[in-house]
């Protein structure tokens, strides 16, 4: 007590002040490292009562931006919709004089072996094994090989098992595009001196019965020019993105006709 | 792991071999994956469930797939009669025995669909398809068995048991 009061008084009189100096010199780094370490806390404590409504906020903010992303996606994702259901109603217009059905695509057939897809469309609507199956631009997806009553599977033109009677646009050199296992199309059976070149267009010929003409396939990437061999080997990349086919168009008013010989 | 993960797995496996895988492939191949996960399911958990587990995982894939209902349930069929008659050399096989067993089922499992796609009157060269197809898809589906294996064998208490005794 006794000291206290003699510091006091000293303090008073200003004979401390150097200690004080010497004190305030070399503890001030510590104690604002301290202060600055401890700020935070302290604003925590000062401020509880708005942290608790800043994380209400936060979490309310973060559900709105939630919902708003999904909304965005939603919205894109009907928008990109539309865009292909307006491609495709383009094509039901450049074939004005055929019926179609459109067609999602739900399933693609697991196996190597194969090129399916299975749609949302089946006997209860109409299909029919044969009918052709196009998609925007009125490029040919396949054909309908196998139909329940409400879905169906469309053998893809890729498919090992296909073969489209086709044409040159630019030349009307004929022949049939096939499928393979390499997922390519090659065009066979064409004659040796008919005028091939890349970047010609193959639409479908109607011969045979299976396919209207003039649905496009695909544009010629390739053309062996092997004279010893009977036929030019071409090879055609589809036009239609098949590996990421989401609509299509069934033909319904075309009913396959198989011509056999006479 | 038991019958009640087992049978949600599997519908879930078949819907993504048709649903998802697809939108991956590489050099348009997939893996079996219903194949790949009854391999590794009866190499790590042994006759008992695969048994049960291999007909319905082909029931359900013949459900969902395009090949005529009945043709995977044959090429996963001798994931039940090779168990039958080696059934603990395969589990103490291990991963060695899960990788040659993955192999030969690849092929067995094609060679059934293309003799299937050939009595329907498909066409197709069967050389063509074993070396394009048949020895690619194999090997994709022994790429997807080795983390599926060890991922089976860290979720199966026993084999836990095994590991850290």
């Amino acid at each position: 007590m006794g000291a206290g009061i003699l510091l006091l008084a000293l303090s008073g009189i200003g004979l401390l002040r150097p200690v004080e100096d010497v004190s305030y010199t070399v503890l001030s780094p510590f104690e604002r490292l301290l202060r600055s370490a401890a700020q935070p806390i302290a604003d925590i404590v000062a401020n509880y009562g708005d942290v608790r409504d800043l994380t209400r906020e936060n979490e309310a903010l973060r559900s709105e931006t939630e919902r708003l992303n999904a909304e965005i996606a939603r919205l894109r994702e009907e928008a990109s919709r539309r865009e292909e259901l307006e491609r495709l109603q383009d094509t039901r217009n450049a074939l004005s004089n055929q019926e179609f059905l459109a067609a999602s695509v739900v399933a693609r057939d697991p196996s190597n072996l194969r090129q399916l897809v299975a749609i949302n469309v089946g006997r209860e609507d109409g299909i029919r094994v044969g009918m052709p199956v196009v998609t925007e631009g009125s490029t040919l997806v396949g054909t309908i090989s196998k139909v329940e009553d409400g879905h169906a599977w469309v053998t893809l033109v890729t498919d090992v098992d296909s073969g489209v009677s086709c044409l040159l646009l630019e030349s009307r050199a004929q022949g049939v595009v096939v499928g393979g296992y390499n997922r390519r199309l090659s065009m066979e059976f064409v004659d040796q001196n008919a005028t091939v070149k890349e970047g010609d267009t193959v639409i479908t010929s109607g011969l045979g019965g299976s396919y209207p003409p003039d649905l496009i396939i695909g544009k010629v990437t390739g053309v062996s020019a092997n004279r010893q061999e009977l036929f030019r080997s071409v090879t055609v990349e589809p036009l239609a993105s098949l590996s990421k086919l989401e609509t299509v168009l069934v033909m319904t008013s075309f009913v396959p006709n198989r011509i056999t010989s006479p | 792991m038991s019958y009640y993960l087992g049978l949600p797995l599997l519908i879930l496996v078949a819907l993504t071999e048709v649903s998802v895988l697809p939108m991956f492939r590489v050099y348009g191949l997939q893996p079996n994956l219903m194949l790949v996960l009854l391999i590794a399911w009866l190499i790590v958990r042994g006759a008992n469930e695969a048994f049960i587990l291999a007909p319905i995982g082909g029931v359900l894939l013949g459900l969902v797939d395009g090949a005529p209902t009945g043709t995977a349930l044959i090429g996963l069929a001798p994931l039940a009669f090779l168990q039958e008659l080696r059934g603990s050399q395969l589990r103490e096989g291990g991963l060695i025995a899960a990788i040659a067993f993955a192999i030969v089922m690849s092929f067995f499992y094609n060679y059934v669909h293309l003799a299937v796609f050939t009595l329907e009157g498909q066409s197709g060269d069967w050389i063509v398809a074993t070396l394009r197809i048949i020895v690619p898809t194999a090997l994709v589906n022994v790429l997807v068995l080795v983390p599926l294996y060890g991922l089976m064998k860290l979720a199966s208490p026993d084999q836990r048991r095994t590991v850290y005794a």
